[in-house]
């Protein structure tokens, strides 16, 4: 290596006093990883808030709180405490004001994975993001009361295609079942493409094929062998549901929603509860809002402490390096040089402290990003790196070259006081 | 562009045979009077010994020369230049381009290797490195099998040797050295002026060698008692 550049000189000089650099790098980077973290999760949530549903003007469970209907309606958390009867749904169904409902009936699960009850209309009118509707990747929609059709993330995770079997276990969505409906198994018949939201991570069969794996389980656990009903001994009429949990509603104008909804909150045959989804949500969002600003002043802070350490770390070494500043100015170098050199150490320094913070942040996102999505609901879409992550990489070179300035200058002030032989 | 080179030229018009050439040169620091020089004159390519007790202002008058100080009166020209009108920028370039630098210790960049060291300078200019220049160098200084090794692990001769390196990598046309040979003993000292003398020689460098040690003093073209020479003698006269 016969060429000496400004950057090499710099590394070098930053090699030498590693450790001071790696605590420099590590704090500017962990300031950056905290700042891009927050935006990230913010991202994700408004995404699924955003894009989860659409089209929807009223969500109606049983009468609880409104957010508890949505989380289990939409995005696939918690349970429903109590059932919708089939009467009350189809009265609502028939009220001329009504355009369309999908009846979701919850409450089984598969290996993580919750089970959804519903009919062809899911397929039919669902919308998410803008409008959007459902697509098959492969196979058909259920057609037979074993018939079931699994979200992307299901298929993916546990690599299943049309065909596969599927034992559907009884009351859990999460860990192991202590209950399987082992005796009357699910094939899958589709699979849906990914769509970004919480339909990735479910499986959906018919009410009638609900109704079915229950049909024997009169005292809510499973049936002794006397009282089994074999798949082969089920009759259409045997299987006509009679609650379901929730349900999604399209009015035929939108003048009508809160007409609609006040006559269903006061629904006296049952206590039920509509909400209208996007109330709901940016009342979600703007609580989680105030925490995503918090969060993001915090990271600001932080970012700060991170700049005023490089800052303290550059300042605390020039002292130790007034002989090698001295070196460097009989050699040629100018004030301007001594200048430089103490800006390309920040350079370095910022550009390594950016490019760990990516690694980290990317790395965070593989190993955590499914874990957040199961316990979270949150969905980490592409792309990686939004534009305000972006933004938040330059404001930290920028401002710390900015504020190297400080150590720079007062090295090219004490390198011109100091001249060749250091006067202490 | 026009205007600067025809400063250029007219500063090189006053070029004499002189390598250094002193008229009443004032320097202080803020209040304190540190050089009062009326004359001094060095011709290129001589060896000069500038002998003085400590605090007589050897340094400060090297680092006038190298153009890292600038006077506040009289004139200063060295190889030809006239450092007491230029601007600091203009003394940072004639110094990468003039001059050769011999500190008293420590001089190396301790986290570089010897190669890096010794060319170093380049880092401060556009001319290009003659690595035939770097390896007959490095051969006639005895460096050739340490180059790539880390300073820190030299002996200070070696160290010295390296400074020597590094000053005359560039071909400068003065050599300013700064007490370099306090730190050996006197065989270790007289060869190492040897080496350097034999090394100016072949490259018409001029030497000023600043010390306090006069038993080297005869192997030099001339000695010169800074004492003698400078009106502001006060921190001298304290010494005595």
């Amino acid at each position: 290596m016969n060429k000496m550049t400004w950057i090499r000189l710099a590394w070098k000089s930053l090699n030498n006093r590693k450790f001071s650099t790696l605590l420099t790098v590590f704090s500017m980077m962990l300031s950056l990883v905290l700042l891009m973290t927050v935006e990230r999760v913010k991202r994700a949530a408004e995404d699924g808030f955003t894009q989860s549903i659409s089209g929807v003007d009223l969500v109606v469970g049983a009468r609880s709180g409104p957010l508890q209907i949505i989380l289990y309606s939409v995005f696939n958390i918690g349970q429903a405490t109590q059932n919708v009867s089939i009467e009350s749904y189809e009265e609502i169904r028939k009220r001329p004001e009504v355009e369309w409902t999908i009846p979701y009936s919850l409450g089984d699960g598969h290996k993580g994975f919750r089970v959804v009850a519903t009919n062809q209309d899911f397929f039919k009118f669902y919308q998410f993001r803008s409008k959007e509707k459902i697509e098959l990747e492969s196979g058909l929609i259920f057609k037979d009361y074993f018939d079931v059709v699994i979200g992307a993330d299901v298929a993916r995770k546990l690599n299943y295609k049309v065909g596969d079997k599927v034992i559907v276990a009884h009351g859990v969505t999460k860990g192991v079942a202590l209950q399987e409906h082992d005796d009357k198994p699910f094939h899958v018949t589709g699979v849906m493409k990914p769509t970004g939201t919480a339909l990735d991570r479910a499986l959906y069969i018919s009410l009638e094929g609900m109704e079915a794996i229950h049909i024997d389980w009169k005292t809510g656990s499973a049936p002794t062998r006397e009282n089994e009903i074999k798949a082969e001994q089920l009759k259409p009429e045997m299987l006509s549901p009679r609650t379901i949990t929730s349900f999604f509603l399209r009015t035929k104008s939108r003048i009508e929603i809160l007409k609609l909804q006040r006559w269903i909150n006061e629904y006296k045959e049952e206590p039920l509860l509509a909400v209208i989804p996007g109330v709901v949500l940016s009342e979600m969002w703007a609580s989680l809002s105030m925490v995503e600003k918090i969060l993001k002043t915090i990271s600001f802070l932080v970012m700060i402490v991170g700049l005023f350490s490089m800052l303290i770390s550059i300042m605390t070494s020039l002292n130790e390096r007034r002989r090698e500043m001295a070196v460097l100015r009989a050699l040629g170098a100018s004030l301007k040089n001594i200048l430089g050199l103490i800006l390309a150490e920040t350079l370095i320094l910022s550009l390594l402290a950016i490019f760990f913070s990516c690694v980290v942040k990317i790395l965070l996102e593989v190993i955590l990003g499914p874990w957040v999505q199961s316990n979270y609901g949150l969905y980490l879409q592409p792309p990686i790196f939004s534009f305000n992550e972006v933004v938040y990489l330059v404001i930290m070179l920028v401002s710390s070259l900015l504020i190297s300035f400080i150590p720079a200058v007062r090295a090219m002030r004490s390198a011109l006081k100091d001249g060749l032989s250091l006067k202490i | 562009m026009v205007k600067c080179l025809l400063k250029w030229k007219a500063k090189a018009l006053k070029s004499t045979d002189n390598a250094v050439e002193i008229k009443n040169l004032i320097f202080s620091y803020g209040e304190t009077p540190v050089i009062d020089l009326p004359q001094l004159e060095i011709k290129e390519s001589e060896f000069v010994f500038l002998f003085g007790p400590s605090g007589s202002g050897k340094s400060t008058l090297l680092e006038l020369m190298a153009g890292v100080l600038k006077s506040q009166a009289g004139e200063l020209r060295v190889c030809g230049q006239a450092l007491h009108s230029m601007s600091l920028s203009e003394l940072d370039h004639f110094r990468s381009e003039n001059v050769g630098y011999i500190f008293q210790s420590f001089n190396l960049i301790p986290y570089l290797s010897v190669l890096e060291n010794i060319i170093l300078p380049f880092l401060f200019q556009k001319t290009e490195l003659d690595q035939n220049a770097l390896t007959t160098l490095t051969k006639s200084l005895g460096l050739t099998s340490f180059l790539n090794r880390p300073v820190s692990q030299l002996s200070v001769g070696q160290q010295q040797r390296v400074a020597v390196a590094r000053a005359l990598i560039k071909k400068p046309k003065i050599i300013l050295a700064d007490e370099p040979t306090s730190a050996l003993d006197y065989n270790h000292r007289e060869n190492f002026l040897k080496i350097l003398f034999e090394l100016c020689r072949v490259q018409k460098t001029s030497v000023l060698f600043v010390s306090h040690d006069l038993s080297i003093a005869k192997l030099f073209d001339r000695s010169i008692s800074l004492v003698e020479l400078n009106k502001i003698k006060a921190e001298a006269a304290e010494l005595l």
